[in-house]
């Protein structure tokens, strides 16, 4: 591999004399391919002006979050743009910011004043839906005998498509650092532009990329070494406090160790390994385990939320929504804080005039930390004002109530006190801070036209998150597959999954489930399937359908995909929860690649996908018809 | 001299003949099997026309080669002076000059054949070259096709005048040298110099 | 170009076979015979192929229904897939039919694709579906077998020129099972057997079948011949679900004790055509079943064969398949 000069590189540690006390070294180059989003929605948009306002349906995984950037490329003041995303059949992080389609529209409907629907077809959703930034690398490990990875030196070299794009290569020089604890590393990278589509960040963007080529090595290593494979992953492991990334700042909290642990179990590990490596007529059976991690901290977000005359919730999000309802499963937080129903709570949301806060959106595994943190404070807000409302009217001091059953009462003495319908009209009364006429001053202008809007409607809890942070904030996750691979074909089937996430606090175990498994389900389209490639002669696109750029069917998958989540909260939010979506792709793509090689007696690939004629060729001693470091070829 | 002549003149080496009839040979497999298909007539071409295009190259080369060496070249050659057999000033040596404008014009046309030929042999998939139409631009390629087409439709209205004079009464003395290899002298009298043809010219 | 929009065309919807073969005699190469729209809608609506008509042949009750004819079956060509999976003749007496109807695209399009759409349907090479001016599509070049084509899912044997491959699932069972496909036109009917429907790029390049213009596949009869012989039918895809074989194998035999007394084998995806494997069944005729003589058959199915680029894969794949069949079938 050339190995020019990289466009930016960090180092720790004394790499030089760290590898000189390995065990064992591996000096390996690597592939990893891209593919695509397949964001089941094609990214379609209609715009139209009304009363010099420019009103946008889009296809966006953020709500408030794209209105500053969208407004700009419009070019008009943000609060002159509307922005309705209600709904979004998937994004996978192709729909995270602001992107042109959204803005095209807008532009063509102020030129002929009509309204103007852009449509996206399923073929050009994967010209301009964007796909995964493809790797090509050269990775070197070196381990102590005991296993312990002791030393790491990174090289990516990204494809970028023809734009600028997402920093997935310095995301994997992060992802080492932080998921197999080195002594000493060195990251190296450069994002190289390509005559290809469109790339950009998609569930764990880089981070995943780095484990589904390192999680391999490192089963390498433990089979050279003589290691369990779960036991050398317990020793590398991260805990909370560990260092992550150059600037070795130290995790909120990780229970990755305890992710492996409770996988294991639940996977029944000792006893599957035990069935391995023996071949019954054409199938044999492989195990992997695989992890991996996203840091999730975003912070500094606004909350708004509104008790309304008749005694109402109104929890504004900002959020916006990828498919998963997150939106909903996040505002329970505000709902908790003030023990109020979640039958009595209306959840505000999918359209710019309906005044929401300033959010993040609904990216980087970050909505169930920073939205935890933001509906808690607005909540927090709420309650206070209840308090004092309270305590205006009946004496005492704010400490003194307590609310519940949709009433703030005096502690120890429940019957005195009111109702939040009646709190929320003395609040519109009292005027002032309580019921929005005064904000704060911190908080962003979104979230000010939006309190100010909503001012004298009810009682208005209205803040920025200032919570406390302490380090980095990251969310974990580890695997466990089984399959059964038929020599003859280089065909396997998956026989048993097992996704675990270190999640934090889980607030919704129903939604959580369904991010272990659908993760894992991406996983395996990642690890084995999917392709997103082109003719290099005529620059023609191969994938320009699912049956194409082939993501797993229902056929593909296990039958019965198990989850568990570690459970233990995170001290930085006020709930415990943290981030949870991305590396849950990661592990399980990883853990099926171990797996795989698990079943071929340790064969590694160092590349993505491994597909059925790559397992055929290698097992037939037939050369790969890739060359070396080649992509674009599977 | 030209009693010196033979009665029975060799018009056609053995070699020669042999090499005129694998040549219409070929060019027969080559015409049956690139109009055919085209008429509506569907058969397994491809191979057949490909391989009786490498053997008419074959063919050609072998034949330059025998007319570069010797003095064989000589005869075939066009000059001013042939020019004056349409006033009747000139009678022909061995090749008149109707003859040596066909085969002039037949020259032009295989070898523009071949070229093309096989230069598209290497877009179609042969055992001699690795398939790959990314050799020559598209446009080269429109070209290159159109050419090759050209050849064979000037091979076909040529193959036309030459079996029509091959056949006509008074010259069935070439298609008879050409069968049987000899000429009789007073027949060949009768159109040539015999003068010319015991020179060599 | 506008794509992914449904094109104009005069749509005719006849309810009798007689009105369907009228009509197609009548518009010849402007009539495009729409079965279930599988495929056909792909073509339209992408705009990669243009009619000024389309018949619809799903109205035509005719056309559709497993019938037993003299221990064999006529099986109408709108039959569905999941039809004849679920069929209990079918199932019985000609498993791997069964088989490979089942294992064509997903539930749904099993649900409305039909025997005769899956036979009929075009060439899955995906330069060509794309709309580029191959071969097939009537150009002067293949851009699938070129030094840098991506062609892994192209053709090892039996190309010319053009190296897709015959992408029918069903199409193997149908050839292994010596099919005979009913034919109507204006001109009364003829009938084809299988192995002589598909043809080769060698012959017509831009066709995938013997159908002329104006001429409806209407039926498939499969002879008694092979009735409740052992079978054997695997699919080699990617997917699970909704993929085009890497390689498919349909497969009969006849077994005498350890003896195997005649054998059928047809692979799908190696060629433009389904493959009959002449030479091993060759092989097995008269041999006992035993592992010398499936790799002599196996040997034998590739001879000949003619790697790309992308696709060496194909021939272990292909001889293992062809062992397996034998035995396991």
């Amino acid at each position: 591999m050339p190995m020019g000069e990289p466009a930016q590189e960090w180092t720790y540690g004394d790499l030089d004399a760290t590898f000189a006390k390995c065990k064992v070294v591996y000096d390996d180059t690597f592939v990893h391919g891209s593919n695509s989003h397949h964001s089941m929605e094609p990214r379609s948009a209609l715009a139209h002006w009304q009363n010099g306002k420019c009103i946008v349906y889009v296809s966006s995984q953020s709500q408030s979050f794209i209105v500053p950037p969208l407004a700009q490329m419009i070019g008009i003041p943000p609060s002159d743009l509307v922005v309705i995303a209600e709904y979004c059949g998937g994004g996978f992080g192709s729909k995270g910011n602001a992107y042109p389609i959204q803005a095209l529209p807008a532009l063509m409907s102020k030129k002929i004043n009509r309204p103007v629907l852009l449509r996206i077809s399923r073929a050009e959703e994967y010209y301009n839906g964007s796909a995964r930034h493809g790797f090509q690398g050269r990775v070197k490990l070196g381990f102590a005998e005991n296993g312990k990875l002791l030393a790491a030196d990174l090289y990516v070299v990204q494809e970028n498509g023809a734009y600028n794009s997402f920093w997935d290569f310095r995301n994997a020089g992060d992802a080492l650092a932080m998921v197999y604890q080195p002594e000493a590393m060195r990251w190296r990278g450069v994002p190289v532009h390509a005559n290809s589509p469109l790339r950009s960040a998609q569930r764990g963007p880089g981070y995943n990329q780095l484990v589904h080529i390192i999680e391999p090595l490192i089963d390498r290593a433990a089979h050279q070494l003589g290691i369990d494979r779960v036991a050398i992953r317990l020793l590398n492991d991260p805990v909370t406090g560990s260092p992550g990334g150059v600037k070795r700042t130290p995790t909120t909290s990780c229970y990755l160790k305890e992710a492996i642990r409770c996988g294991a179990k639940e996977f029944d590990w000792e006893n599957k390994l035990a069935m391995c490596g023996q071949r019954k007529g054409s199938k044999g059976y492989g195990v992997g385990v695989g992890q991996a991690y996203h840091p999730a901290g975003f912070n500094g977000f606004d909350g708004l939320v509104r008790i309304a005359p008749d005694g109402k919730l109104h929890i504004h999000t900002g959020v916006g929504n990828l498919g998963t309802f997150s939106h909903s499963g996040t505002s329970r937080i505000a709902a908790e804080v003030l023990k109020i129903d979640w039958a009595d709570c209306v959840v505000v949301r999918g359209d710019s005039r309906k005044h929401l806060p300033w959010n993040i959106g609904q990216f980087g595994s970050n909505t169930s930390f920073t939205m935890a943190r933001t509906n808690f404070v607005a909540a927090t807000d709420a309650l206070n004002k209840l308090k004092e409302i309270a305590a205006q009217q009946f004496g005492g001091k704010p400490e003194d109530y307590d609310v519940d059953g949709k009433r703030v009462f005096r502690r120890g003495s429940p019957g005195t006190g009111m109702t939040y319908g009646q709190a929320a009209q003395r609040a519109i009364a009292l005027g002032g801070k309580f019921d929005g006429h005064q904000l704060p001053e911190d908080i962003n202008p979104m979230t000010r036209d939006s309190a100010t809007a909503l001012a004298g409607s009810g009682l208005i809890g209205v803040a920025k998150d200032k919570l406390k942070v302490g380090g980095e904030t990251a969310a974990f996750a580890a695997a466990f597959v089984m399959v059964e691979l038929d020599y003859e074909t280089g065909k396997y089937t998956i026989l048993d999954f097992v996704g675990v996430a270190d999640c934090g606090t889980v607030i919704h175990p129903a939604g959580l489930q369904t991010q272990i498994k659908s993760g894992g389900i991406q996983g395996f389209g990642v690890a084995g399937l999917e392709r997103i490639i082109y003719d290099p002669q005529n620059g023609l696109p191969h994938s320009i359908g699912f049956y194409q750029a082939r993501p797993p069917t229902y056929g593909d998958i296990p039958l019965n995909m198990r989850t568990c989540a570690v459970d233990l909260p995170d001290p930085t939010s006020p709930m415990g929860t943290k981030g949870i979506g991305e590396p849950l792709l990661g592990s399980a793509a990883s853990a099926l690649l171990c797996a795989i090689s698990n079943a071929m007696g340790g064969h590694v690939f160092n590349r993505t996908p491994v597909t059925s004629d790559m397992i055929l060729n290698k097992l037939y001693n037939i050369p790969q018809a890739h060359g070396p470091l080649q992509t674009n070829c599977q | 001299m030209s009693t010196q002549l033979p009665e029975n003149l060799v018009r056609h080496a053995g070699v020669d003949r042999a090499f005129h009839w694998l040549t219409a040979l070929a060019m027969t497999v080559l015409l049956v099997t690139s109009f055919l298909p085209i008429m509506g007539i569907r058969f397994v071409w491809l191979e057949l026309h490909w391989s009786s295009g490498v053997l008419l190259t074959v063919l050609v080369l072998l034949h330059i080669v025998r007319a570069l060496r010797g003095r064989n070249g000589r005869l075939m050659k066009l000059r001013r002076a042939d020019f004056d057999e349409l006033k009747g000033t000139q009678r022909p040596g061995k090749y008149s000059l109707q003859q040596k404008l066909i085969h002039l014009a037949w020259s032009a046309a295989i070898l523009v054949a071949i070229i093309t030929g096989v230069v598209m042999m290497v877009k179609a998939g042969t055992p001699f070259f690795s398939r790959n139409p990314y050799i020559l631009s598209y446009r080269s390629w429109g070209l290159v096709t159109l050419l090759h087409d050209l050849a064979a439709l000037a091979s076909v209205f040529l193959i036309l005048v030459h079996v029509y004079f091959g056949l006509l009464p008074e010259k069935r003395q070439y298609l008879r040298s050409m069968v049987g290899g000899t000429v009789r002298r007073e027949e060949l009298a009768a159109d040539h110099d015999l003068d010319k043809v015991a020179r060599g010219e | 170009m506008l794509k992914d929009m449904m094109p104009h065309f005069d749509l005719y919807q006849p309810n009798t076979l007689d009105a369907a073969v009228d009509l197609a005699g009548r518009l010849g190469t402007d009539g495009w015979l729409l079965g279930a729209g599988q495929d056909s809608y792909d073509w339209l609506k992408n705009r990669t192929k243009r009619t000024p008509a389309v018949i619809e042949l799903a109205g035509i009750e005719a056309l559709k229904g497993v019938r037993e004819v003299d221990g064999g079956l006529e099986i109408g060509a709108l039959t569905t897939l999941t039809e004849i999976e679920e069929h209990p003749v079918v199932r019985e007496r000609f498993r791997v039919l069964s088989l490979a109807a089942g294992r064509v695209a997903s539930p749904q399009i099993r649900n409305a694709g039909t025997l005769g759409g899956n036979l009929c349907q075009d060439a899955r090479c995906w330069y060509y579906r794309y709309g580029v001016d191959c071969y097939r599509a009537g150009g002067n070049m293949c851009y699938a077998d070129t030094p840098e084509g991506m062609n892994r899912e192209h053709a090892i044997l039996g190309a010319s020129r053009c190296v897709a491959v015959s992408p029918s699932d069903t199409a193997t069972a149908v050839v292994a099972l010596e099919g005979v496909m009913v034919i109507r036109s204006t001109k009364g009917e003829r009938l084809v057997p299988a192995a002589d429907f598909f043809v080769q790029p060698a012959i017509n390049i831009q066709r995938m079948t013997v159908l002329e213009p104006g001429e409806i596949l209407v039926a498939v009869r499969i002879p008694a011949k092979w009735s409740g012989a052992s079978y054997y039918f695997e699919k080699i895809a990617d997917r699970a679900a909704w993929d085009f074989a890497l390689v498919s194998i349909a497969a009969v035999f006849v077994f005498e004790g350890d003896l195997i007394k005649d054998a059928s084998m047809v692979c799908g995806a190696v060629a433009c055509v389904p493959w009959v494997l002449k030479g091993s069944q060759d092989e097995l005729r008269g041999q006992p079943r035993t592992a010398e003589t499936s790799d002599k058959a196996a040997w034998a199915a590739v001879v000949g064969a003619k790697p790309l680029h992308y696709n060496h894969f194909k021939l272990p794949l292909m001889e293992n398949l062809v062992r397996r069949a034998i035995r396991e079938a």
